[in-house]
């Protein structure tokens, strides 16, 4: 053999490890595939999926596993690697025999035919733990032996243990924690393992289905927070369809489906679809079915309607426009009112792209009305850009007649309430308006383009980022228009950080 | 020819380093193919972008963009290869190819930026799943100058839409799942081995694959689709569970049901045409998990 030649440079006991793994290898080819080296036992833990052939009358039982076969082979390795001195691979060995005759001990139904199964793999893992007792998988798998075999304490010290490790598979044992306090009826520590594991692995659906199951036993007004983290981390179908499907739970209080329903609407101004085919849409219709429902019904309708592109007066979506203050930020996430007004100003964008600026400007008109207490300063904005873009000057002028009050008005609640970041929405708002419009005016004049953008620069320091790069252009260009070329030089020479003050359109 | 390890992982622990180096196997031993090849490329078309970088500078920053694309869309589609353009020059052909445009838009006297997608499947060109996507306003700063900053907002972008699961559900429906797997499979009743490797493919029990085929009989051609559900793996390959099929002359309508025929439909001589195409993915979480245990001692 090509390899042999080399061997006689190496120890001989290293050499006699070579040749007999060789010797083993070159069985591999013999070994039907189910025994094959190319798979540990690993394979024939398919038992512990729940999708068994067996339990469809079509279906046929599948090969008898031969886990005498597979134990012999790792004493083999567990003798080689003891006889190496690699502590590592021997408590690797233990590890496989141990997860071998658990999964035999499985297949043949935990009985009393199992016990003998049971009590090596006790010993197997208790070996492999003497080595290694910082192995969380194997601490988890013995977990699972004792759990099968009614040791419950045992089973949660090391299950915990396994969790405070916190290895790559940390969420994983955290779930099999939760699992094991939710049998036990300790929901809300339950919960929280369930959290840990959802929050590392946003992936995870099972720990996801855990999560929001154990919040709507337990804690149903809790599930907002984790929904919101959800969209906010771009998850936004998930948070979408939990929202929906969990107004099906009987017993919701009404602050709880109001929440739910935006956290919905919010997820939808996220996502990318066919407006025109939302109410044929699988959500459309899970939301239609909540169209009866007394605390939600008309804000389902009202989605709805929206999306038919035909109805623009603001009374039609009045559910909506009521939910919301202009004084107070919303306890978390955002009030239902804005959510909508997220919604809507998607969909404008939507249509503006497919060069439907008709559509669009009602879409950002009906925004801006929601709510008569409080003009969206970013449907204003969205609306002026698409005035200027269509050369509509006097369109331009007339709607900052109509709704200058109203900015003004909004942007000094905001002050009150010391809202900084509305502050800088209107601010940018106001300032790009009144640039579009050429009213360069000073900072003593608040109706002008200086004043505004300067309150937006100012309020950007004081959120730590940059304000829009065509805020300091805008700026820098009124200071030149005003003669205030120093200035000007000075506002374009400061650094800018990429962190950009403000919503910008993420659709 | 290629290779790849035929030993466990384990093994490496068991034996020295430099001894497990030693074996190695061929890939047509155990018939199982790598992951389909998706070449990502960016390509900055906006005049005015364009403009301002020599063909050096654009080509670094192109090239840049299409290793974070590839590396993005392998976290998360990871059952495909993915290759930005450059590394992919010279290698075998890839199954199918994302290219990313910086393009301004047209007809208009402040044209806005757009990043938009386009697609082809085995040189065919393909709808990519999702829309253009706004990247600067018409009046917005559009960084044509600072390259730096460019780049900083286009990774950023990069990041936010890959985040976005509406936007990977579209990218998925619309493109991701037309590309085919594997030609063939193999039948052990009653699993369908699929020949790739199964631990690349990451496909959790909850992913859906779909089997397109045709098959003659008796000299009349019969096209039939078979919707598998993966549940372990066989010599490395991923071994699936019918959970549907459908052809005029087979229904078969349980999760792990079987029948005599489906051997001679999936196999030759009667099929004439075979693919399997990832429907619906799920990634597995936990690689080394089954049900609650560990199987793997790491």
């Amino acid at each position: 053999m090509r390899h042999n030649a080399d061997l006689s440079l190496l120890s001989p006991a290293l050499g006699r490890l070579i040749s007999v793994l060789l010797a083993i290898f070159s069985m591999g080819a013999a070994i039907p595939p189910a025994m094959g080296w190319a798979h540990p036992p690993v394979q024939l833990s398919s038992k512990a999926l729940p999708l068994e052939p067996a339990q469809t009358t079509a279906a046929r039982p599948r090969e008898p596993k031969d886990y005498e076969g597979t134990v012999a082979r790792y004493k083999e390795s567990l003798r080689l690697a003891r006889q190496a001195g690699d502590k590592k691979a021997e408590a690797d060995c233990f590890f496989y025999l141990g997860l071998t005759r658990q999964q035999q001990a499985s297949a043949k139904g935990w009985g009393p035919e199992a016990q003998p199964s049971i009590l090596e793999a006790e010993q197997y893992y208790k070996q492999a733990l003497a080595i290694r007792p910082d192995s969380a998988s194997t601490l988890n798998n013995l977990a699972q032996l004792y759990l099968r075999t009614g040791r419950k304490q045992e089973a949660e010290e090391l299950l915990k243990k396994a969790v405070a490790l916190g290895d790559s598979k940390q969420a994983f044992y955290a779930k099999n924690y939760g699992d094991l306090l939710t049998s036990d009826r300790d929901s809300q520590r339950a919960q929280q393992y369930y959290e840990l594991a959802a929050k590392s692995q946003p992936e995870n659906a099972e720990a996801h289905e855990k999560l929001v199951g154990s919040y709507l036993t337990v804690n149903p007004k809790g599930l907002g927070e984790y929904l919101w983290g959800l969209v906010k981390s771009g998850q936004v179908l998930r948070a979408q369809d939990t929202a929906i499907s969990s107004l099906d739970k009987e017993g919701l209080d009404i602050p709880t489906k109001e929440e739910l329903l935006t956290i919905a609407a919010v997820s939808l101004s996220k996502q990318y679809y066919n407006p025109s085919k939302f109410a044929d849409s699988a959500t459309g219709s899970r939301l239609a079915r909540f169209v009866e429902d007394p605390a939600i019904g008309p804000g389902v309708s009202q989605i709805l309607l929206l999306h038919v592109g035909v109805s623009f007066e603001p009374s039609r979506y009045r559910w909506w426009g009521q939910r919301g203050k202009p004084d107070l930020d919303p306890p978390r996430g955002v009030w239902p009112r804005d959510g909508f007004r997220q919604l809507i100003r998607t969909l404008g964008r939507r249509f503006q792209r497919q060069k439907d600026a008709k559509l669009a400007e009602q879409y950002y008109l009906l925004s801006m009305r929601l709510d008569q207490q409080e003009v969206d300063p970013e449907a204003s904005l969205a609306l002026a850009d698409l005035y200027v873009a269509q050369g509509r000057i006097e369109d331009l002028t007339r709607m900052l007649e109509q709704y200058a009050p109203s900015l003004f008005h909004g942007k000094g609640i905001a002050y009150r309430r010391s809202q900084a970041e509305k502050i800088y929405e209107y601010h940018r708002t106001l300032g790009v308006i009144y640039s579009y419009l050429g009213r360069w005016g000073s900072s003593g004049e608040p109706a002008s383009a200086i004043f505004q953008l300067n309150g937006a620069v100012e309020m950007a320091r004081e959120l730590g980022c940059s304000p829009e790069p065509r805020i300091i252009n805008f700026l820098a260009e009124a200071y030149r228009k005003t003669n205030q070329l120093e200035r000007a030089q000075r506002l374009e020479q400061q650094s800018k950080s990429d962190k950009i003050c403000g919503a910008k359109p993420s659709l | 020819m290629s290779i790849r390890w035929c030993a466990p992982g384990w093994l490496f622990g068991v034996v020295p380093g430099w001894f497990a180096l030693l074996l190695f196997c061929s890939a047509s031993a155990s018939g199982q193919a790598s992951r389909p090849v998706v070449v990502t490329d960016f390509v900055i078309e906006s005049p005015d972008h364009k403009s301002n970088f020599t063909p050096d500078a654009e080509r670094q920053v192109e090239l840049r963009i299409a290793t974070e694309l590839a590396r993005l869309c392998q976290e998360r589609f990871g059952f495909l290869k993915w290759v930005p353009a450059d590394a992919a020059a010279g290698g075998s052909t890839p199954a199918a190819q994302l290219t990313l445009s910086l393009k301004a838009e047209s007809g208009s006297k402040f044209p806005a930026i757009f990043l938009e997608y386009t697609a082809a499947i085995s040189g065919q060109s393909h709808f990519p799943g999702v829309q253009k996507e706004q990247l600067f306003g018409g009046f917005d700063d559009q960084l044509t100058t600072d390259h730096a900053r460019l780049e900083r907002t286009l990774f950023e972008k990069l990041r936010q839409q890959l985040a976005n699961d509406a936007f990977r559900h579209d990218l998925h429906e619309g493109f991701l799942q037309d590309i085919p797997l594997a030609d063939t499979v193999k039948l052990l009743e009653p699993q369908v081995i699929i020949p790739v490797n199964a631990e690349e493919l990451t496909a959790s029990h909850e992913s859906v694959l779909l089997v397109r085929f045709s098959a003659k009989l008796s000299g009349t051609l019969e096209k039939g689709v078979v919707e598998l559900i993966p549940v372990s793996e066989v010599e490395g390959s991923l071994s699936c569970l019918i959970q549907r099929l459908l052809s005029p002359t087979l229904v078969v309508n349980q999760t792990g049901g079987w029948d005599p025929k489906i051997a001679v439909l999936l196999q030759p001589p009667a099929v004439e045409s075979l693919n399997v195409f990832m429907l619906i993915y799920k990634k597995k979480p936990n690689p080394g998990t089954e049900g609650a245990l560990s199987t793997r001692p790491e």
